[in-house]
């Protein structure tokens, strides 16, 4: 998926809690923040509620990595449309294969790459996202009510990237499950 | 205990059966699962299925959660079967409309089978 995209500054830092990897991108042109800042910023709520989905759900607990988004490898996407108080994108990205076994983990099954498993796949990683946003937004004091979210778009290719056209910031926190990496971006309109 | 017919709607099939998992698991004995993907599919298996237990998410394409609630309540669907939502909206409106459209309980996702087992069980002993 691409659009239109715009000069951007990204500062990317390590989490002092957690040390993930995130950052922070913004247009120097269109800056902004989303009308809801919790104290302490979205890191801290992001990174409890990707715990809560992968250690709930999946059964499996997350370690730290900073491995860069890749480039030219097939990966899938889920992404996940909030809007209300807070207006925005909440993306779950990891390759194929990483994919496939969080479809496994949910399942109870072994789930191997392939155009058979292609659907059930794109809908497990769609799922964790969905619950990965609601959880998220369900930590925003206040917010749980003024917030809805859509449902899951899921995107699969070897050569893209996700561009936010609005005035805003993007968090990214990326994570290791089963000691492969997954990316969690939050794409938040001002 | 006694068999149990459950349908389960949610637009993810990969969540029907988690939550179809989460079910065996809580030690109830299922006869039979029916699934529907949407609240509409939902009411078309009502019309001819009987069923003892109704699980359903929120968030669905063509006919979500609580509009399912207020058709079945409204064509007298389900039998008085009791309906869980299971669902990541977990706001005080979301479960208050559930509530008045006869939802017996909530569970928000991401949810551990002894929550599932915790809100049914006592459900299932009412049949």
């Amino acid at each position: 998926m691409t659009s239109t995209t715009h000069p951007t500054h990204t500062l990317q830092q390590h989490c002092p809690q957690c040390d993930a990897l995130w950052s922070r991108m913004s247009n120097p042109k269109r800056q902004g923040k989303s009308r809801v800042y919790p104290e302490g910023g979205w890191i801290p709520l992001l990174r409890s509620a990707i715990t809560d989905v992968f250690e709930i759900m999946l059964g499996c607990p997350v370690g730290v990595t900073d491995t860069p988004l890749p480039t030219g490898t097939t990966t899938v996407t889920a992404i996940v449309g909030l809007a209300g108080q807070i207006t925005g994108t909440m993306n779950v990205r990891c390759d194929e294969a990483t994919a496939c076994s969080m479809a496994g983990h949910m399942l109870g099954i072994e789930v191997t790459p392939g155009p058979e498993s292609h659907a059930i796949v794109c809908d497990a990683l769609g799922e964790v996202c969905n619950m990965v946003a609601g959880a998220f937004k369900a930590r925003i004091p206040g917010v749980e009510e003024g917030c809805s979210l859509s449902i899951p778009t899921v995107i699969t290719g070897g050569s893209y990237e996700i561009h936010s056209i609005s005035n805003g910031e993007r968090v990214m926190i990326s994570f290791t499950f089963n000691e492969s990496p997954v990316w969690v971006s939050l794409d938040l309109h001002e | 205990m006694k068999e149990i017919r459950a349908l389960i709607i949610d637009d993810s099939a990969v969540m029907r059966k988690m939550v179809t998992r989460s079910l065996t698991q809580a030690g109830l004995n299922l006869a039979v699962v029916f699934e529907a993907g949407n609240g509409e599919e939902a009411l078309a298996s009502l019309r001819v299925n009987q069923v003892d237990l109704i699980l359903s998410d929120i968030n669905m394409p063509v006919m979500d959660g609580l509009e399912f609630l207020r058709r079945a309540k409204e064509e007298g669907l389900g039998g008085g079967a009791p309906i869980l939502m299971i669902t990541t909206e977990g706001g005080e409106t979301h479960v208050a409309q559930a509530v008045a459209y006869g939802a017996s309980g909530y569970i928000r996702k991401p949810f551990v089978p002894d929550q599932v087992k915790g809100c049914i069980l006592p459900l299932m002993e009412k049949l």
